[in-house]
């Protein structure tokens, strides 16, 4: 969250374009690299990248105000997708648009590089493959699109403590799997 | 036992910061493709919404911009015919040649049908619908679900749409084996020569592109396949998307964006980075050159004019670099290759000898 957020979100509500190029450009890459995640097809996250601005800017007055534009926009991509993907493919498995962190190719190859870490990334790898694909997605949101338990209670529709209950679970379920190793 | 907690601990809380930093960093630095295409297409939509145009007409545009953000390009170039194939390899399609065509003596785009034998004018433009009619300049002819096979002459194009819409740009010197209705589980065509795919997307049935030498496997977007007989490298350049190479020996091979896949006269696979507009270049009429040897410059030339250029044996491994207008005339591209390379042209009748001047 920066403290700008509310006010750049609140100039969008008003309808100013240049606060839709702002969004744009800052959380572009992010959506993306979020939405390779869920499935693999860049093409396909684009183009709901694409729709989901346009809806956005047209539907401005019907938006609620946020102080957090990354987790809300992260929120309606993944919506966006599963309408997308559903709509299309009804009898596609669930399986295909889950989250998962080595749908993106960039990352496998990330954890490869050889430093003098290599060993240890090897077993969190091995780790962070055994979490289930929403354990994956918590991890994710929390520590690299840096969600705070406001954004994640509010990603999953909980409340507050359930959102750090969760966290704090799957963190030490991937610790224990590491450890095993 | 307590002693050893506390630094495992730490470990773990090390490695986990460095690998989510990692991440952070590695997706700050990607995903950039398409940024500002992506961005130019949203606000043209907005704009398109806030004159009041019909809802219709907003979805037609939508769709073909996502059509132009699907561009793929996969390049396959043969530079000689090495050795047979693995049997298991070369399924069916190949070994369904309708009729062996000699690529020197045709001079009109044939189509062969399993009871017919069709001329075709320069630039015929075939549309499959699904209820396997064919109609080309108005004409239908009755097809069923049978093996077609098209040959288009060097010089000369021809385009295709296929029942499922994917559409196919074929290019001079080139053949392919195609059913008039796709299989329900895959698509599959043969290609000897050079074509440029729009596949439309569906998971449940996979386009395969099958060449003499690799097969090329995608789910739904653009690319370009060039794969002649006559030449003994087979590449694959990717320029979005995903794709999967099998070779003869069953490998599997995944692409990523900017990479070319090449084998080789022994082939051996390798993959490299590189920027694919060299490749995919033809499609917008030029040619890019990268330290090209000459005789491979003539070759692409002579396919695209469908006239006949040799050069002397001692000038044929020259580099070429830089880019040719495929509009200008063959006389006009080979006075530039003159100019920057200090060649002889000697034309007769309809074919070039180029010597060291």
């Amino acid at each position: 969250m920066t403290p700008n957020d509310s006010n750049l979100w609140d100039s969008l509500l008003q309808g100013k374009k240049d606060a839709l190029a702002k969004i744009y450009s800052i959380h572009y890459k992010r959506l993306l690299a979020y939405g390779i995640k869920l499935h693999w097809d860049k093409e396909l996250i684009k183009d709901c990248i694409q729709d989901l601005f346009v809806k956005i800017y047209l539907n401005r007055k019907n938006l609620k105000p946020t102080t957090n534009i990354n987790a809300y926009l992260i929120k309606a991509l993944k919506n966006k997708i599963t309408d997308e993907l559903s709509a299309h493919r009804k009898t596609e498995s669930l399986d295909v648009f889950q989250f998962d962190l080595f749908k993106d190719d960039s990352l496998t190859e990330l954890f490869t590089i050889s430093d003098e870490n290599l060993i240890e990334k090897e077993k969190l790898k091995q780790s962070l493959r055994l979490l289930s694909h929403h354990q994956q997605e918590v991890l994710y949101l929390r520590f690299v699109q840096e969600f705070d338990y406001n954004d994640i209670a509010g990603f999953y529709n909980m409340n507050y403590q359930s959102a750090k209950n969760l966290t704090s679970r799957t963190l030490a379920k991937l610790r224990t799997i590491y450890f095993q190793f | 036992m307590a002693n050893n907690i506390l630094p495992k601990k730490r470990k773990f809380s090390n490695i986990a910061e460095h690998i989510a930093q990692l991440i952070k960093r590695t997706e700050r630095e990607q995903y950039n493709g398409d940024e500002q295409n992506v961005w130019e297409n949203i606000t043209r939509r907005i704009e398109i919404e806030q004159k009041g145009e019909f809802k219709r007409r907003i979805l037609h545009i939508a769709s073909s911009a996502a059509a132009i953000l699907l561009l793929a390009g996969i390049s396959i170039a043969y530079i000689c015919n090495k050795g047979s194939l693995n049997e298991s390899f070369t399924t069916n399609l190949a070994g369904n040649l309708l009729i062996d065509m000699n690529s020197d003596t045709l001079s009109n785009i044939l189509l062969v049908t399993a009871n017919n034998t069709i001329t075709l004018d320069n630039n015929a433009n075939l549309i499959y619908n699904s209820s396997e009619q064919l109609d080309f300049f108005g004409k239908n002819t009755k097809t069923g679900y049978e093996l077609n096979q098209i040959y288009v002459p060097k010089g000369k194009r021809a385009n295709i749409t296929f029942s499922d819409g994917s559409v196919m740009y074929i290019n001079g010197g080139t053949t392919v084996i195609y059913p008039t209705i796709f299989a329900k589980n895959k698509r599959q065509i043969y290609v000897d020569g050079e074509v440029y795919m729009e596949v439309k997307r569906d998971e449940e049935q996979t386009f395969i592109v099958q060449t003499d030498k690799l097969n090329v496997r995608v789910l739904g977007t653009s690319f370009n396949v060039c794969s002649y007989k006559d030449d003994e490298e087979t590449s694959v350049v990717l320029v979005e998307g995903k794709v999967e190479i099998e070779t003869p020996e069953h490998e599997k091979h995944i692409l990523i964006p900017n990479q070319r896949l090449s084998s080789g006269q022994d082939d051996k696979i390798s993959i490299v980075n590189l920027d694919p507009a060299l490749y995919t270049a033809w499609t917008q009429n030029y040619m890019i050159l990268d330290r090209e040897k000459l005789t491979n410059v003539l070759r692409k030339l002579s396919r695209h004019y469908g006239v006949n250029i040799q050069c002397d044996p001692d000038i044929s491994v020259e580099p070429i670099s830089g880019k040719l207008d495929l509009r200008d005339s063959i006389e006009d591209v080979l006075k530039i290759l003159r100019v920057t390379t200090s060649l002889k042209i000697e034309k007769h009748d309809n074919s070039f000898y180029l010597t060291n001047q």
